[in-house]
């Protein structure tokens, strides 16, 4: 494997603390390093467009920050000591146990620890998360698949299936730098159509729901990254699952979007074409709004971006399907699974191919994003200077993004396409030519 | 504007500063220029100012393309010539549209004539991408020199690349009656002349 420079998909450990701090109520206990914790707030908060890192997470981080000695004689005890202090200070409905890098390579028995704390009556869970493991993708599907399982034992034969709920899988928080704004936005989709969605994590969300995943009628899975989970659901619990590989962006994906879950479970029709009318009567009037500048600017333009296969796949297909724009070069920066030709199931209808390249390098990137000069460049904070070596408008749209704050704006859904058009509009007009 | 048209200019403003030998090299180093970019029989509109506009035609000429139609803002002595040379030049049948704004006759002529891509100035461009024909604001975009023919040309091309854009929102379409649509352009003029 080749070596990257500045890879922008941080490790799995971080992937995991950001997951589980995501949920209300549930408590990380992190056995690392010290300062491992600290870096997830620097990056996968902070250098993620500002994100707060809720209400236990930050520098609020319950940690055992592991030190030489704890290598030397092992850092069990000293688990068991952090877990008996957490569960003392920390109001929580269930407590998780993320082991790092350095209690993994000396053998230390987190999962022991963390079953203790069961013991006097604490609720936890285990997630195995050395960076070494893998991705922040990997890392939140390690988390999502340990909270399932502690909620599993909670779930009785028959499982009572609750009509219309759909557990929503695949946007990794603290990586996917939308992740929030876009799980709302979609959730929201969801509810006009009848159905209940179970984005599982972020706002209003808590164990509660998690204790609901059994119950759904339908797992959505947005990503390559909670197909694993998918299949597991479908295995213990017969829920059927649709496997989407990226954001839905704008009124067409959407409603096609709820068409396909309406071939798998029962969605009012009445509900789901006046919800599709209604969208493309909104998007009509606001696409026509921006029209005015889209035109008067120029904006038709060639365009690359580098991000995640989730992100930059939706996103593409949303700029060259409805906004008209041409996509150059596209770099994947995780590691998707493709049946086939990636550029043909990218974007099937476009004329003029774009690039498809993967690549987590950000020397590569930079040459790839430059390549052909595009009017555009759409990645994270790291590509601004590329963008300005060749003129280019600049928008930050993954991680790590440090030159814009991220609340609860998101890209996905009816709506969403709306606010990516105001964004790569705004960052086009301000191009320095 | 156009390749030709900068060499033409390099040309001239040379004979009469005496530095014929520096034009002609700088024109040597831009030859095949606009080789690489071709707008493949693309039928193009062009509306706006006339020798911005005749420009622009000289250079859809040049990069393969063929001019569809044209509205020009005024026609007078000064410019009467040079658009009668351009017609013979470039063996164009069409009737000169003259009409400064005068959108909704433009618009019908346009229904008629359905060009790939509409090059016209600030505002008219939306009013015509909304009837469903790709259009671009050339007045926003630099239209003189080597680089600018080769951005233009690029240009063009984008924006009927990116007809989907057009395509999908045609629901918002000028609001142009499809009586009017199918009447002679010039209808209005009769009935005031009437």
């Amino acid at each position: 494997m080749k070596p990257r420079e500045t890879s922008r998909t941080q490790c799995a450990f971080q992937g995991a603390l950001a997951a589980v701090s995501a949920i209300g109520g549930v408590v990380p206990v992190v056995h690392a390093n010290a300062g491992c914790a600290l870096q997830g707030y620097f990056a996968g908060n902070l250098a993620n467009g500002g994100q707060g890192a809720g209400r236990i997470g930050g520098l609020g981080t319950p940690s055992t920050n592991v030190v030489e000695k704890h290598i030397v004689f092992g850092g069990s005890a000293r688990l068991r000591e952090q877990i008996k202090n957490t569960v003392k200070v920390i109001d929580g409905q269930l407590y998780v146990v993320i082991s790092g890098c350095t209690p993994n390579l000396v053998g230390d028995d987190s999962k022991a620890m963390a079953d203790e704390i069961k013991d006097q009556g604490f609720p936890s869970a285990y997630v195995f998360a050395p960076g070494f493991h893998g991705s922040a993708y990997t890392g939140y599907q390690s988390a999502v698949k340990s909270i399932v399982d502690h909620v599993s034992t909670f779930t009785h034969s028959p499982i009572k299936q609750t009509k219309g709920l759909v557990n929503i899988f695949g946007l990794a928080p603290g990586q996917d730098s939308f992740w929030q704004g876009d799980l709302l936005q979609l959730s929201n989709d969801l509810l006009s159509v009848g159905l209940t969605p179970n984005p599982l994590f972020g706002y209003g969300q808590s164990l509660q729901n998690w204790k609901q995943i059994p119950e759904a009628e339908l797992n959505l899975v947005l990503s390559s990254w909670g197909i694993d989970i998918a299949e597991e659901l479908n295995e213990r619990f017969g829920t059927p699952y649709i496997r989407r590989g990226y954001l839905p962006i704008g009124a067409e994906e959407t409603a096609q979007l709820i068409a396909d879950i309406s071939q798998k479970i029962f969605v009012n029709e009445e509900l789901r074409a006046n919800s599709a009318a209604e969208a493309e009567r909104y998007n009509e009037h606001f696409v026509g709004q921006f029209a005015e500048a889209y035109f008067n600017f120029g904006f038709q333009s060639e365009f690359s971006i580098a991000g995640p296969s989730s992100q930059a796949i939706g996103i593409s297909r949303f700029l060259a399907y409805t906004l008209g724009l041409t996509p150059k070069t596209i770099v994947i920066t995780d590691e998707p699974v493709f049946k086939g030709e990636p550029v043909e199931e990218i974007l099937p209808h476009i004329e003029v191919k774009p690039e498809v390249v993967f690549s987590d390098d950000r020397q590569e990137i930079t040459a790839l994003l430059k390549k052909g000069s595009p009017e555009l460049i759409l990645g994270s904070s790291l590509d601004k200077e590329a963008a300005d070596s060749i003129g280019a408008a600049h928008l930050s749209l993954s991680f790590p993004i440090s030159d814009r704050i991220i609340i609860n704006r998101g890209y996905a859904g009816y709506h969403g396409g709306l606010n990516l058009a105001e964004d790569i509009g705004s960052a086009l007009i301000n191009r320095k030519h | 504007v156009g390749f030709e048209g900068t060499s033409r200019w390099l040309r001239a403003v040379a004979a009469r500063t005496g530095r014929q030998s520096e034009a002609e090299a700088f024109i040597k180093l831009h030859e095949g220029t606009g080789s690489g970019v071709s707008l493949n029989d693309k039928k193009i509109y062009i509306s706006g100012e006339t020798i911005p506009a005749l420009g622009l035609a000289d250079l859809v000429h040049e990069a393969g393309g063929t001019v569809a139609g044209l509205s020009l803002s005024t026609i007078d002595q000064n410019t009467a010539n040079t658009i009668e040379e351009s017609y013979k030049k470039h063996g164009w049948k069409f009737p000169l549209h003259i009409g400064d704004g005068q959108l909704f006759e433009q618009l019908n002529i346009i229904n008629r004539l359905k060009p790939d891509v509409y090059l016209g100035e600030w505002g008219q461009v939306v009013q015509v991408a909304r009837s469903g024909i790709p259009a671009l604001n050339f007045s926003a975009l630099p239209l003189y020199g080597y680089d600018a023919a080769v951005r233009l040309v690029a240009k063009i091309n984008r924006a009927w690349n990116g007809r989907a854009f057009v395509e999908k929102h045609r629901a918002f379409a000028a609001p142009y009656s499809e009586s009017w649509l199918i009447k002679n352009p010039n209808w209005y003029i009769k009935q005031e002349v009437g």
